[in-house]
């Protein structure tokens, strides 16, 4: 099918791969649409769930929710948007943001009442909401007053854990009250075998049980759920095909009248069969993710290794000369879009930490194939091409970097960083392939891995473990709790008390030693919370739609927090990285290797955030020196080896811990770390005190691994380094640095030296 | 043994350096790594490093840093520094010996000292950390200054370490010193970067208290002994802006057999240092360089057959 047209194309003046980048009209009027609407909550979602969870309240809860499910898609109001030509939304509102209250729905009326800030008033991240809809949610909340997600997390916490997310130390909120997500269904399978063969295999699973056999009579309701479930999002498909049909009678303008003929065509085949061109496969793929997206409060569903999945695809087709490569990317752009709408409303508290109305969903390109070789292809670039005309932050892309790439895939990659908005994100697998593969993950596998949410690898289609992601650690927080013998000074809480503080700490090792055992400490709760709250998931909210798309969930009969995935890896992210190690060095160099500065003069410095001007050295004498002391991001084996040691160690201490599938299937199981802090470094950084590295009270903290703000200076060479010398290869759950450059510093001649510099860091240091 | 002899020459053999910069792209192939030698004899009027002229260290004032909290007073061991009326400090520069003891007590960055003195194998521990980054780009170390053949010695010795350590290295040179010297460093050196302030007599006698045809003279030796090179122009508005300039640069291209030229357009990036070490700048008006123009006389050249870079 032909669909771009030269007429009313629009010129953006920014160039790719040479050449002028333009919109057509279709794309530029669909753009323009969606950047101008304002993003709505919705009751729509939350009043069918609410009706559906009275009506089959008898029902197990794997037939609860696929039931549920399919009377969202069922009822929920669907449109195709004039020039779509993939379509699929989740209301008839432009962007809307549906509620979950089986999640949780205590927060969002508290928000409504004002408390902290409406929606709609919000400073970030707004959403309106119609005052029927409102006094929709209000309707309801009482039928789900202590009876969600949430209230279910909470009763079974310890009353430590509650304790810590008061002092700050780690934060699981976001764990009770979203669902799934973090992971990249099988959707190469599904676009290949359609969801028809996924319920022919649900029901031979289900006919070859021996329902004498208590371990696998257990299986069948979860099996019952999938056929329900893949069966509502065909029909659901056809409701879309129906409507294509109507609006193709309706229309005037025959171009139109017979896209519409062939997207009807389209939604009566797809997702149900297997996929025969490229349109067909996009559209499968984005109902697969529109109804998990539907199904739970889930965000980062991505879409795996687009380029490798579809090349077949899209090849066949440019071959067969159906569609040109115009078209494929007009087609791409239209996806994007569809990525672009989709939105989710949480609470304003855990925005702050993931702010920019980002659903996370992930489309990786590039990488290697099986034996090593470059896997960049046409669909690669054109992608990448997409992503430059769209201009949004939603999708992200994900370039895998190995030291094989072509130069054309970097110089490429630089043409969209330059524009602005942090994209593509390059991820080196000459790091990543052996992170995977050291916890246990086949070669094979792990050659194909993928991108979700912000930085974390997982194998397509066969992993999971990552509700919604994992708990935030403030890692500084931990450092001041050490400092202060295991006290919090903001809120007098001690839990563990420590051998001393810093004003009793007699050498450097003593000091790490604190640090350490409050490390040992917090995270041995920080995987009760979440392996707590995963119990909570596996009993009462199941999944049972997105986890029949994971393999091998249909072959054992189980759900993915059963323990039906092949591969399954949780893990915490670390905020606060480069304070830890900046603190540790600056401590270590004046109080104990140097002796300038006294413990006991530095504990009070930071009790009166270096304001105490009656001291010798004065507060901000002692900040300045603590300042001056090496930082991280300059190439300073002083600091940086002990950012090493300790983030080895925090390494070392995550993997000690299981997941709550260990021995009931899946390889892995266990606990691995990240870096990912997103914006949480901000919201953490209120809660910590001034610390030994200079730090005020109340300030940010460094995001992911890279350098403290400002501290790193002594340019890109050498700040890239420093993190290229941290353990990297046990981050498997995903290292992330941050790069500002000056645009002048990708013109020309300069962009050959960004991609010098970005090899040798993701090649030679395996950054 | 295995390089242990040098070791000794290495730790002895030392000069003033007021800076090593990372990840320089334009002064040489690759990624670089900017050594500054201090001290020049030429004094341009547009100079952006007014810090490199001097050949000994000087101390760097910040006025709008400093808050007057007499810090720096009191450590002066050469009781120099004295708060005055407007609350801020100021600098007797005529008893200063540049010791650098006030910069590391000062609480605001308000004071840096320019100079250091540092052997040869301090410079390459340095220079060594970005050696990953100058393997994958041809990068090395640039030396730079002021004028490097100034201090012929150290400039040598700090080639000759560079190349144990096979990192290559660009010589940037005004060549207006002595052949011999300028020889006993640029004989080493896998390129040049010869900085021809101008080409008219007249003009070179406003920046340098030698004779302009001894400059060229030096430049064409250069070529005669077979090194690469490049010649860099600054582009001074009103002063050597010209078409004529441009012609007599060509000229001296083509004659010496010179394929790249770099045009330096004049900014006033430099402006604040002459303030922080108390240096007349008689330029401080001066409008900078329009770029669009330079690109004109960049494409110019370029049709003549050169490879020209602006800004390089």
């Amino acid at each position: 099918m032909k669909y771009c047209y030269e007429e009313g194309q629009k010129r953006t003046g920014h160039m790719f791969m040479g050449e002028e980048i333009t919109r057509s009209a279709r794309i530029e009027t669909l753009r323009d649409t969606l950047l101008e609407a304002v993003p709505q909550i919705s009751a729509d979602r939350a009043m069918i769930v609410t009706e559906a969870y009275q009506r089959y309240n008898s029902e197990t809860i794997y037939i609860k929710r696929a039931k549920t499910l399919a009377e969202l898609l069922e009822k929920l109001p669907i449109t195709i948007l004039d020039g779509e030509l993939i379509v699929g939304s989740v209301s008839d509102k432009l962007c809307c943001a549906h509620i979950f209250p089986e999640f949780g729905l205590d927060w969002l009326i508290e928000e409504l009442d004002g408390n902290p800030v409406r929606p709609e008033k919000r400073p970030g991240d707004r959403y309106e909401i119609a005052e029927a809809d409102e006094n929709k949610l209000r309707e309801i909340m009482d039928y789900w007053r202590n009876n969600n997600h949430e209230y279910r997390c909470k009763a079974v916490l310890p009353e430590e854990t509650h304790l810590i997310r008061e002092m700050g130390v780690t934060d699981s909120y976001w764990l009770m009250i979203g669902g799934e997500g973090h992971l990249t269904v099988n959707l190469k399978r599904v676009v290949k075998e359609g969801l028809g063969n996924y319920m022919k295999r649900a029901k031979e699973r289900m006919e070859n049980l021996d329902l004498s056999e208590p371990s696998e009579a257990e299986q069948k309701p979860f099996l019952e759920s999938v056929l329900i479930t893949c069966d509502a999002v065909i029909k659901y498909a056809g409701r879309y095909a129906a409507l294509a049909e109507k609006q193709a009678e309706e229309t005037e303008n025959p171009v139109r009248r017979k896209e519409l003929q062939h997207i009807a065509d389209i939604c009566r085949r797809v997702p149900a069969e297997p996929a025969r061109d490229f349109h067909e496969a996009l559209q499968s793929i984005w109902f697969i993710n529109l109804c998990i997206q539907l199904e739970n409060n889930g965000h980062s569903i991505s879409l795996g290794r687009l380029d490798q999945n579809l090349f077949p695809y899209y090849k066949e087709d440019i071959n067969s000369g159906v569609m040109r490569d115009e078209d494929a990317l007009e087609l791409l752009e239209c996806l994007y879009l569809k990525l672009f709408q989709l939105h989710k409303i949480t609470s304003w508290g855990n925005t702050k930490s993931f702010s920019g109305y980002q659903l996370f969903q992930n489309i990786t390109i590039g990488g290697q194939d099986m034996n090593g070789k470059d896997a960049t292809n046409e669909l690669s670039y054109l992608i990448l091409g997409a992503q430059a005309a769209i201009k949004l932050h939603t999708p992200s892309i994900s370039l895998r970097y190995h030291d094989r790439i072509s130069e054309k895939m970097m110089y490429a990659a630089m043409d969209v960083v330059r524009l602005g908005g942090g994209q593509p994100a390059i991820y080196s697998d000459e790091v990543y392939i052996p992170a995977l593969v050291n916890r246990g993950i086949r070669w094979d596998d792990a050659v194909e891995y993928s991108i979700v949410g912000c930085v974390e690898a997982i194998v397509e289609g066969k992993q999971t473990g990552r509700p919604n992601g994992a708990g935030f650690i403030n890692l500084q927080k931990i450092m001041e709790l050490a400092l202060y013998g295991g006290k919090d000074p903001n809120t007098d809480i001690c839990l563990h008390p420590g051998k001393g503080s810093l004003a009793d700490f007699a050498s450097y090792e003593e000091l790490y030693e604190a640090f350490k055992e409050q490390i040992r400490y917090y995270f041995k709760y920080q995987v009760i919370t979440d392996n707590m709250i995963d119990m909570v998931t596996e009993k009462g909210i199941a999944d049972p739609f997105v986890s029949c798309l994971v393999d091998d969930c249909i072959d054992r009969g189980k759900t993915m927090k059963e323990g039906g995935a092949v591969y399954d890896y949780c893990g915490p992210l670390y905020v606060g990285m480069a304070n830890v190690g900046n603190t540790l060095a600056a401590l270590k160099k004046l109080v104990y290797d140097e002796r300038i500065l006294t413990g006991v003069q530095v504990m009070h410095a930071i009790q009166t955030n270096y304001e105490d001007l009656t001291t010798v050295p004065s507060g901000p004498d002692i900040r300045k020196m603590l300042l001056d002391a090496p930082k991280y991001g300059n190439d300073d084996d002083y600091v940086d080896d002990i950012m090493v040691d300790y983030f080895r160690f925090i390494c070392e201490e995550t993997a000690k811990y299981k997941t709550t599938r260990s021995g009931r299937g899946p390889i892995g199981c266990i606990w691995q770390p990240s870096t990912s802090s997103v914006s949480s470094n901000v919201p953490c950084g209120e809660c910590v005190g001034a610390t030994p590295d200079g730090r005020k009270a109340g300030e940010a903290l460094a995001d992911t691994a890279s350098p403290t703000h400002g501290t790193d200076t002594k340019g890109i060479t050498a700040s890239l380094k420093s993190v290229g010398k941290l353990p990297t290869v046990l981050v498997s759950g995903g290292q992330l640095v941050n790069v500002k450059v000056m645009p002048a510093m990708l013109d020309g001649m300069m962009t050959r030296k960004m991609v010098q510099v970005l090899r040798t860091y993701l090649g030679n240091y395996t950054g | 043994m295995f390089g242990s002899d040098y070791r000794e020459i290495e730790e002895t053999t030392n000069g003033i350096v007021f800076n090593i910069e990372h990840f320089h792209v334009h002064d040489g192939e690759g990624i670089r790594t900017n050594v500054f030698l201090k001290g020049c004899n030429l004094h341009c009027p547009w100079c952006c490093n007014p810090e490199s002229i001097s050949p000994d260290p000087q101390i760097a004032f910040y006025k709008k840093f400093c808050t007057g909290c007499g810090k720096c007073q009191n450590i002066c061991p050469q009781h120099c520094i004295e708060i005055t009326g407007d609350g801020k400090s100021r600098t007797d520069r005529s008893r200063c010996i540049a010791c650098g003891a006030c910069e590391k007590v000062c609480p605001h960055g308000a004071r840096e000292l320019f100079g250091h003195r540092m052997n040869v194998a301090e410079v390459m521990e340095d220079v060594e950390k970005d050696s990953f980054y100058f393997m994958n780009s041809d990068g090395g170390m640039t030396l730079s200054g002021g004028e490097t053949c100034l201090q012929p010695e150290f400039a040598r010795a700090l080639i000759e370490a560079a190349h144990r350590r096979y990192i290559p290295v660009a010589l940037e040179t005004a060549g207006a010193v002595r052949w011999e010297s300028l020889w006993k460093v640029a004989e080493l050196a896998d390129e040049i970067l010869f900085d021809l302030k101008t080409t008219k007599t007249e003009h070179f006698a406003q920046v340098g208290n030698i004779f302009l045809k001894k400059v060229l003279n030096n430049l064409h030796n250069l070529t005669v002994n077979g090194k690469i090179i490049t010649v860099r122009c600054p582009i001074i508005p009103n002063f050597n802006d010209t078409a004529e300039h441009l012609e007599n640069v060509a000229k001296i291209a083509t004659d010496f057999g010179i394929k790249k030229i770099d045009l330096l357009p004049f900014h006033q990036f430099g402006r604040h240092k002459y303030e922080a070490i108390e240096r007349a700048y008689c330029l401080k008006e001066y409008p900078e360089m329009e770029r669009s123009k330079v690109e004109e006389m960049a494409d110019c050249l370029r049709k003549r057959g050169f490879q020209v870079s602006v800004g390089g």
